[in-house]
């Protein structure tokens, strides 16, 4: 078996409020991310998935357990993990050009490699041209793609999504799929997504993970046996598809109903 | 906003030809005028000294206010240590502080641009420890996934992301410091357009003391102008309307 790229062994998040409140948020959390591959967290609301995925990213550490990257325990942000957040319009510098937004990606390399990767990076994201606009000049989607650009210039091992499409409307969100979809077939990273949208984990995914509500675990880890390269208009319509994506939704809606009554924070 | 100085030069000629105040306590646009005219040189020399004064106090209190209030807004432990001091040191009157700098620094620019600083402070000071405190997490956090840490991040995206908020406590520390300039040089008679309107006062000169307060506002006005196009000009974002994406 391969190696796993990041692995998490028996993760635990407990996050304390100003207040002193305690909130454990996940309880037992484990599976691993192999190189290449493209897996996706779904769960019904509350149950964790952005916290988990900002573990996974390095930006907090797990309460209980451990988070592996390479095979080392990860206790901080790492050269190699590359996050795009759902508010593009607030993680895009507003102060910076398109250009320099992405440049902020590539700062290890030097600086005549960095316009060359710049340069490339929003060419593959079609943001060739708008290289000296300002993120605020741009629409929702084209923002979101400059902030795609940003995470892979520094050609990352793992891009983590959070929620990258919740922000835009239908249209632009199925483009953006194919979007990241298509840089995933040409580059060698591996991606953990977070999504509440289970049509849209199932649709770009190898395997979909199913949390429960908090303080969540992993209930099923579903195996996407879709053919690739996949498209917004043949890989919807396959009988398959439907299937999968009527089994995970089924899942979550159970996971969510477990504890209907006790969990009322969204 | 020229509408509204015609109306001011308006209501102030009709105030000077009815005598509703009198002669020996305001002079006529036009003697006005021509008292600037006339003291042209004598007028620039004074608001020359002044602007200095303005500067060197205004660059002392930038500087401070940004590192302090960076200082200040980036740690928990350093606002909790100096929150009382804040409070007690900021309503002080500078004015009041005149005896005590004078003691310090003597009469002259020194003291002038000590006091301005310590005015002038405040307002950058605590823009700078809000605009920072509030910067949105999820920019710090971009930053961090993007191998950003301490100065660096301070530096690139801390301070611009507060730039907004810095800059509308410099703005306010352009005009509170030219009062300051002037009145403290009014008090302390240290040269400048403070001094030049209270020796035309003292010589029964109202035409003259009247030139100097107007040349005193134009300087004003044009600072405030300056600064805001300026920030216009380098602070796009902020000034973008809202709900445009």
């Amino acid at each position: 078996m391969v190696e796993p790229i990041l692995e998490f062994r028996h993760v635990g998040v407990t996050l304390t409020g100003r207040d002193g409140s305690v909130n454990e948020v996940s309880s037992d959390v484990s599976f691993s991310l192999a190189p290449r591959e493209f897996v996706s967290i779904v769960g019904p609301s509350g149950a964790g998935k952005t916290t988990l995925l900002r573990t996974a990213a390095g930006l907090r550490r797990p309460t209980v357990g451990e988070v592996l990257f390479k095979g080392e325990p990860l206790s901080d942000v790492q050269n190699g993990i590359s996050v795009v957040f759902q508010e593009y319009n607030k993680s895009l510098f507003p102060w910076l050009s398109i250009f320099k937004n992405v440049a902020m990606g590539a700062r290890r390399l030097s600086s005549a490699e960095r316009a060359a990767h710049v340069r490339a990076a929003l060419d593959a994201v079609a943001l060739s041209g708008f290289e000296s606009r300002y993120p605020w000049e741009l629409s929702g989607g084209m923002q979101q793609r400059a902030a795609l650009a940003r995470a892979l210039v520094s050609d990352p091992q793992v891009l983590m999504l959070d929620e990258p499409f919740a922000s835009v409307d239908a249209l632009t969100r199925g483009l953006l799929e194919d979007v990241v979809g298509d840089l995933w077939e040409r580059s060698s990273f591996a991606s953990l997504l977070v999504t509440h949208d289970v049509g849209e984990a199932v649709y770009l995914s190898d395997r979909v993970l199913v949390l429960s509500a908090r303080p969540s675990r992993i209930l099923a880890d579903v195996s996407i046996d879709l053919p690739r390269p996949r498209s917004q208009g043949s890989t919807r319509q396959l009988k398959r598809f439907v299937e999968l994506e009527a089994q995970v939704l089924d899942l979550v809606h159970r996971a969510g109903r477990t504890v209907a009554g006790e969990s009322a924070d969204a | 906003m020229v509408g509204g100085v015609a109306i001011a030069v308006g209501v102030w000629e009709v105030a000077s030809i009815t005598n509703v105040i009198s002669s020996t306590a305001l002079a006529s646009v036009n003697a006005t005028v021509a008292a600037i005219g006339a003291h042209a040189g004598a007028l620039s020399s004074a608001a020359g000294q002044t602007l200095e004064a303005w500067a060197v106090g205004l660059m002392v209190a930038t500087v401070a206010g940004v590192l302090l209030g960076t200082l200040v807004g980036r740690s928990r432990v350093a606002d909790a240590l100096t929150e009382t001091l804040v409070r007690m040191m900021r309503p002080l009157p500078s004015l009041a502080l005149i005896p005590i700098a004078i003691l310090i620094a003597g009469l002259g620019l020194k003291m002038t641009a000590g006091l301005v600083a310590f005015t002038s402070f405040w307002p950058i000071f605590i823009n700078t420890r809000y605009g920072v405190d509030q910067v949105e997490s999820l920019l710090i956090e971009t930053a961090t996934t993007l191998g950003m840490r301490r100065v660096t991040l301070v530096r690139k995206v801390v301070l611009p992301a507060a730039a907004p908020l810095i800059a509308s406590g410099f703005q306010v520390a352009v005009s509170l410091a030219l009062s300051v300039t002037v009145a403290v040089e009014l008090v302390g008679g240290t040269g400048g357009i403070g001094s030049y309107v209270l020796a035309a006062q003292q010589a029964n000169a109202v035409a003259n003391m009247y030139a100097g307060i107007v040349v005193g506002g134009i300087v004003g006005w044009m600072l405030n102008t300056v600064f805001a196009v300026l920030f216009r000009q380098l602070l796009p974002w902020a000034h973008r309307r809202e709900g445009s994406q």
